[in-house]
């Protein structure tokens, strides 16, 4: 009976969220939860509890996890997997507090208690391990890991400059089984007690989740490298209607570069959108006629990441919009009905550079309309639809795949679109 | 572990339908009146609650009825300062992927006093966000995975952005706060 229930809703449930449906059927892996390895504060501390109970109930030991129950109870610990913000949308340094980053809501608050004695994973500087994240749900998404930086003391309230500037590690839709997300990342080349923080924001929904996962790096090369390489010189730029691409003077470093991220600048959160081990990089996926500033951070082999680079405007050009995009868009109409139907809209990045303010044209066939969308916003000019991403997927990194849909009408049985366009460039036909 | 996981899991999946259906052109009004009585069904004991989660989720079928100073150990001391003055009573059950899912039973002539307490715990700052308990009439449940499909709804007791996409939204029972069913929200 259960089994029935249960697979009668998941049935149900995938025919209705299109997103998810789309994710499910192409086989991405995709989750929801907490880092179980290195384990998080909460997970640590909900295992410790089970450890330490006779079982049905959860009493840690540890006196951290001990004192963080007297403040906030067992429950964050019943639900360790839950430190989430369902509205973040990538805001993160916006509206999390220094002093909040491990517990940013009340629920969690306890989780910020800046102590010593929180359990702790001994890993071993500049190793490959394998990066565990329960998987309770599907979604697709992207996951940051930062480390904190050298001289960072535990017992002072974690903030965000005590955070390397960039992740040591990123991952997108990493792969599911068994039930948790599993992927492989260099350790960076720490010694000592760190804090291993970790954000994964979903890009089917704002709500991102976030772990401090306390760390001692150990061994490693004797006396390892923590040197991080210089700044860049500044970028300079050439744009087109849709990219721009950028070079800069290289860094130095005591061994040497491995390699640059370029970062263009958003508000309270920079996004990474195109990374090279050369002094050059294209960014691509534009908007035309559109400010944008970029900067460069570099890295060495050991993690370390250098200062960032002074910043380099640039606007994009007007026009064209026909270059051939790294794009496929797969369009479905999974119901229809008198004079309506329903439409599923998937849009691939297929290039190597992330694609930001998204944009999708097509041409509205003859006799149909556009009634409500959802996951974007859809308006219908001289013949044209244009979707524009929500504040939360708006952005489409490599690889990534982002969807909406919408309701429409037609006379007749609806005719799909021959051709769309993103941000001005051509797509392909998934 | 992830069998038991399944039941809420499920539901969050399919969380987006449910909205829309139930909120009048304005956006406000629910068919059955205003604040929690716009819920969905009234359910007063926790064990009314229990069976209920378990009719939705196939889980749920051993309800533990709990005590006021469980509660205080469930929550903490600060969250119980806000939730218990107002609590008839609570129990516990599992459904995935809640090993222990709070079933709590409000003092229906409370629910006014309790979210004006909170928004003065959030005017204060004493508390930094909206409780954090999926509602239904009358009563929560400490977990708001799936909520959407069971009818649940967020209690927000901060304004709403103008041009936000708060999704389903029904008036509380003070002033100023909302009972929120966000289109594909499921924390």
């Amino acid at each position: 009976m259960r089994l029935k229930r249960f697979g009668a809703l998941a049935v149900a449930a995938l025919g209705i969220v299109g997103v998810t449906s789309v994710f499910v059927q192409s086989g991405v892996a995709v989750a929801h939860g907490s880092m179980t390895y290195p384990a998080s504060r909460t997970y640590a501390c909900y295992e410790d509890g089970r450890a330490n109970s006779g079982g049905g109930d959860l009493n840690p030991a540890n006196p951290a996890c001990v004192a963080a129950v007297q403040i906030g109870g067992k429950q964050p610990l019943w639900d360790w997997y839950g430190n989430l913000i369902s509205q973040a949308a990538g805001k993160h340094r916006e509206i999390i507090a220094d002093g909040d980053l491990c517990g940013p809501t009340t629920k969690y608050d306890a989780y910020n208690l800046a102590r010593n004695d929180w359990p702790v994973t001994t890993l071993q500087a500049g190793a490959r391990i394998n990066f565990k994240y329960n998987a309770w749900a599907p979604h697709p998404g992207r996951w940051d890991q930062y480390v904190t930086r050298d001289g960072f003391d535990v017992t002072q309230p974690l903030k965000w400059s005590d955070l390397e500037p960039a992740p040591f590690d990123s991952i997108t839709n990493p792969p599911l089984g068994n039930g948790e997300y599993s992927w492989t990342g260099t350790l960076p080349n720490k010694s000592g007690r760190h804090i291993i923080y970790s954000i994964w924001q979903r890009n089917d929904s704002p709500e991102a989740f976030y772990s401090c996962s306390d760390v001692i790096f150990s061994g490693g090369n004797s006396g390892g490298d923590t040197q991080a390489p210089t700044a860049p010189g500044t970028p300079t730029a050439t744009a087109t209607a849709t990219s721009v691409s950028l070079s800069w003077a290289a860094a130095s470093d005591n061994n040497a570069v491995s390699g640059y991220t370029v970062y263009r600048e958003a508000g309270a959160t920079d996004v990474a959108v195109a990374t090279s081990s050369s002094t050059s990089a294209t960014v691509t996926g534009l908007t035309a006629d559109t400010a944008y500033q970029f900067y460069v951070v570099a890295r060495d082999a050991a993690g370390n990441t250098s200062p960032p680079s002074a910043v380099v405007s640039v606007r994009t050009s007007t026009g064209g919009g026909t270059t051939p995009g790294a794009c496929a868009v797969t369009y479905s109409v999974p119901s229809q009905w008198s004079g309506g139907f329903t439409a599923n809209v998937s849009v691939k990045n297929t290039g190597t550079s992330a694609v930001s303010a998204w944009q999708l044209v097509w041409d509205v066939p003859a006799g149909h309309g556009i009634t409500q969308a959802w996951s974007a916003e859809v308006a219908v000019a001289a013949g044209k639809a244009t979707a524009k991403g929500a504040s939360w997927n708006q952005n489409i990194q490599p690889g990534q795949t982002v969807s909406f849909g919408f309701n429409g009408t037609s006379q007749g049985t609806p005719a799909n679109p021959t051709s769309f366009a993103l941000n001005g460039a051509s797509c392909a036909a998934a | 572990m992830l069998g038991r996981s399944a039941a809420l899991v499920a539901l969050l999946v399919g969380s987006v339908a449910c909205s829309s259906a139930a909120t009048d052109s304005t956006g406000l009004a629910g068919p059955n009146g205003l604040g929690a009585n716009a819920l969905g069904p009234p359910l007063a004991t926790s064990s009314e609650v229990g069976k209920w989660v378990e009719e939705k989720t196939g889980q749920c079928d051993e309800v533990v009825p709990r005590t006021l100073e469980e509660f205080g150990e469930f929550v903490g001391p600060l969250r119980a300062k806000l939730y218990a003055p107002y609590v008839a009573e609570w129990a516990t059950c599992e459904a995935g992927p809640y090993e222990r899912l709070g079933l709590v039973v409000f003092q229906r002539e409370k629910l006014a006093d309790f979210q004006n307490s909170w928004k003065g715990a959030m005017s204060s700052g004493e508390v930094s966000d909206n409780p954090d308990f999926g509602f239904g009439n009358g009563f929560a449940l400490s977990g708001t995975l799936g909520l959407e499909l069971l009818g649940l709804h967020e209690l927000r007791c901060t304004p709403v952005v103008p041009g936000a996409d708060v999704g389903h939204t029904l008036p509380a029972e003070a002033e100023g706060c909302t009972y929120v069913q966000k289109p594909g929200h499921h924390h």
